[in-house]
């Protein structure tokens, strides 16, 4: 029993930062139908951000969430305005290609910038866990794991209870019609990348906080992410959220019940099979991908 | 590239002129006017490194030993008379990347010598390449045993021993504790690698005939960043030894775990990871390191003729101390350098041939070699001790008599 709720604790604490790190390209596809690639680099970029920041003034991963989030943010919104916008025409094909270019661009910018040797943010809490009876929680974990979830919550709500959460889901759903009313539906576009782009920041302080950091980092994230993204419905938050979640769990039960060998393999064996059954994934809806589902 | 043509092409010029030139004077000279023509040309050795990518961490040590070893040469006259020249590709860790990296060295880029990469998994394929163009193979790294079991007569390993020796002096220490002080049981983890993998199953076979009882055994991947759950279960397992076969960053990121789940084991013996002299110690806390045993080639306190001299150029160099990757290629290249001058040109089989009959002296120890290349002696079993890592045996290379054991526990 004590157990089965040890491997439960880890996979939800891995899990949520799994959520977290893939919302923005939930994000990014289902309101743009922008197939994100670069995602895993901006993650890994805001990784490096923290890194900087603890480094040269020793400001604590959690504290500069804020930071990374609104700088990864703005590079993003850049990157969006200057690579990606321009491919728009060419279709999901054209901004496949674009964030393509600029993922295969960043590991070399990230091995100029910071170097091969990867790097830990190795603040004295990442080694420590608090313990309750049997049950072991690793502090960084627990931490990654509660700013995740608050992050994804004032995510759902922008987008649930404000004007622009509004007009985002307004140019999803329907962009002509959102135009028709009024909202400026290429600035609200450049704004979603913007938000996707200052998740992915967000997520790289928290992992950087659990794995090290090296310019090839981005390939597992991406494809992570894109594997729950599939899960979870192309699209839909709530669906990133749960696919996230079991794919975490998934990893550590098979992990502890089966064999750390087959841990890489099972999750990606569970998305094929999910698929099978159900091709639009766990809340995607068929015929109406392009909605975002919040 | 264009550069590389420009020179390619002066040299097939001058060595026409030259031939030309011998047959209007009914010469038979022509082979030795075209040598002529070479003597201010630098001698180009080609290697792939993974200078990206997951063993990034070890291989830009090793690139820095290459570095060192060519800057010093040349500095004292060159090798032959002539400068010796680098050219580095990055394989990225890749397989594939390296055989074509090879291929392009040999054959497009026309290198007159050839050095090794790093870790088992690139050495394998790449030994191939060199051994079919006929080029003599000098591997800093890539101790396993099926590299050697391929037939190749141009290879040849530049540390002491190979994996096959990794468990010896490991077993031979537990084997010393009397008894009453032996551990009972041992977990094994390793990262699938034709390095750790064979390695960890030799001190399993070697700990099992010594009546250790196995009580957790599993390997995982390359891809497998997060290790609290394997962590958690070695635990739940309490394993009085812990023997995990890591290749690079994995090291460092169970041990943090295990300090997460709170679980020390009373031996630690982990392969490369802990080498690292400079990062291992800041990722899992420099007082954590004490009592964590490591196989090794050489260490920066090693006392054979030319090893402190390379540490200290090396620090002047880079500013950091030089780990067993660094030491490791800097020896192939001494190896090799060794070769060549004793054969007195660039003769692929006559440098093969001297070295098959011959010990070389290295900054890691004298070395010869079998009909494999395999060498003949074995590595050496290092702890840190003190926040320095230190060999405790064999015997006679051992800088210390004592050894930490129990392994204390974690501090936060």
């Amino acid at each position: 029993m004590g157990l089965l709720l040890q491997t439960l604790v880890f996979g939800v604490l891995l899990g949520s930062v799994y959520a977290l790190a893939s919302s923005g390209l939930s994000l990014t596809y289902g309101v743009l139908r922008i197939v994100n690639l670069v995602h895993g680099s901006l993650l890994i970029a805001g990784g490096y951000v923290t890194y900087t920041l603890w480094s040269s003034i020793g400001l604590d991963p959690i504290a500069s969430v804020p930071l990374s989030a609104i700088t990864v943010g703005a590079l993003g919104g850049l990157l969006y305005l200057a690579f990606i916008r321009p491919a728009m025409p060419g279709g999901e094909g054209g901004t496949m290609m674009a964030t393509f270019a600029l993922m295969i661009a960043s590991q070399g910018a990230f091995a100029l910038i910071w170097g091969n040797t990867p790097l830990t943010v190795a603040v004295p809490y990442t080694r420590a866990s608090f313990t309750i009876g049997e049950l072991n929680i690793p502090e960084a974990q627990l931490y990654a794991a509660i700013v995740a979830v608050l992050v994804l919550v004032a995510l759902l709500l922008l987008l649930l209870r404000t004007g622009l959460g509004r007009a985002i889901r307004a140019a999803a759903a329907n962009p002509a019609g959102a135009r028709f009313v009024g909202i400026e539906v290429g600035r609200i576009n450049a704004l979603t990348y913007t938000i996707g782009a200052a998740t992915a920041g967000a997520g790289g302080a928290l992992v950087s906080l659990i794995y090290p950091l090296s310019p090839d980092a981005w390939a597992q994230w991406l494809g992570r992410g894109l594997a729950i993204v599939v899960l979870g419905g192309l699209g839909s938050l709530a669906g990133t959220f749960i696919a996230a979640l079991i794919l975490g769990i998934l990893e550590t039960f098979i992990t502890t019940y089966v064999s750390l060998s087959w841990t890489v393999v099972v999750p990606y064996l569970v998305i094929i099979v999910v698929l099978m059954v159900r091709p639009t994934g766990i809340l995607g809806q068929r015929g109406r991908t392009d909605v975002i589902h919040a | 590239m264009s550069l590389h043509h420009r020179r390619t092409s002066a040299r097939i010029l001058a060595g026409t002129t030259a031939l030309a030139a011998a047959a209007v004077l009914a010469g038979c000279t022509a082979g030795a006017s075209g040598n002529e023509s070479d003597t201010d040309d630098p001698i180009r050795i080609g290697a792939s490194l993974p200078l990206t990518g997951p063993v990034a961490d070890r291989s830009g040590p090793g690139y820095n030993g290459y570095e060192l070893w060519a800057e010093q040469v040349n500095e004292s006259g060159g090798l032959l008379g002539r400068p010796v020249e680098l050219v580095v590709l990055d394989d990225g860790f890749d397989q594939d990347q390296v055989v074509s990296n090879y291929t392009r060295l040999i054959s497009q880029d026309r290198v007159d010598l050839l050095l090794g990469t790093f870790s088992s998994a690139l050495n394998l394929p790449a030994s191939a390449v060199a051994e079919r163009n006929g080029m003599v193979y000098v591997e800093p790294s890539g101790g396993a045993q099926e590299i050697f079991e391929q037939g190749f007569t141009r290879l040849f390993f530049a540390q002491p021993g190979t994996s096959e020796t990794l468990p010896d002096r490991f077993l031979e220490w537990v084997e010393s504790l009397p008894e009453d002080e032996r551990p009972a049981t041992a977990a094994f983890l390793t990262q699938t690698d034709p390095n750790t993998e064979p390695a960890v199953q030799g001190i399993q076979d070697g700990l099992e005939a010594l009546g250790v009882e196995t009580v957790y055994d599993d390997s995982y991947p390359v891809e497998q960043t997060s290790f609290d759950a394997v962590a958690d279960a070695i635990g739940r397992a309490a394993p009085q030894v812990l023997i995990h076969g890591a290749v690079a960053e994995d090291g460092a990121s169970l041990v943090q775990a295990l300090q997460r789940v709170g679980f020390t084991p009373e031996v630690l013996f982990q392969t490369n990871a802990p080498t690292d002299t400079v990062n291992y110690p800041d990722s899992i806390g420099a007082e954590n390191t004490e009592g964590i045993f490591t196989p090794v080639s050489w260490t920066p306190s090693a006392q054979f003729p030319g090893s402190q001299e390379f540490v200290e150029a090396y620090e002047t160099k880079y500013g950091t101390t030089p780990n067993d990757d660094a030491s490791s290629s800097f020896a192939a290249a001494q190896i090799l350098q060794t070769a060549v001058e004793a054969v007195g040109e660039i003769d692929q089989d006559g440098i093969a041939e001297w070295l098959h009959a011959n010990t070389v002296e290295t900054i890691a120890g004298p070395m010869s070699w079998d009909e494999r290349g395999v060498p003949q002696g074995s590595l050496s079993l290092a702890q840190w001790q003190d926040g320095r890592l230190v060999i405790v045996l064999p015997e006679d290379a051992a800088e210390t008599s004592s050894v930490v054991y129990p392994k204390p526990a974690w501090v936060g």
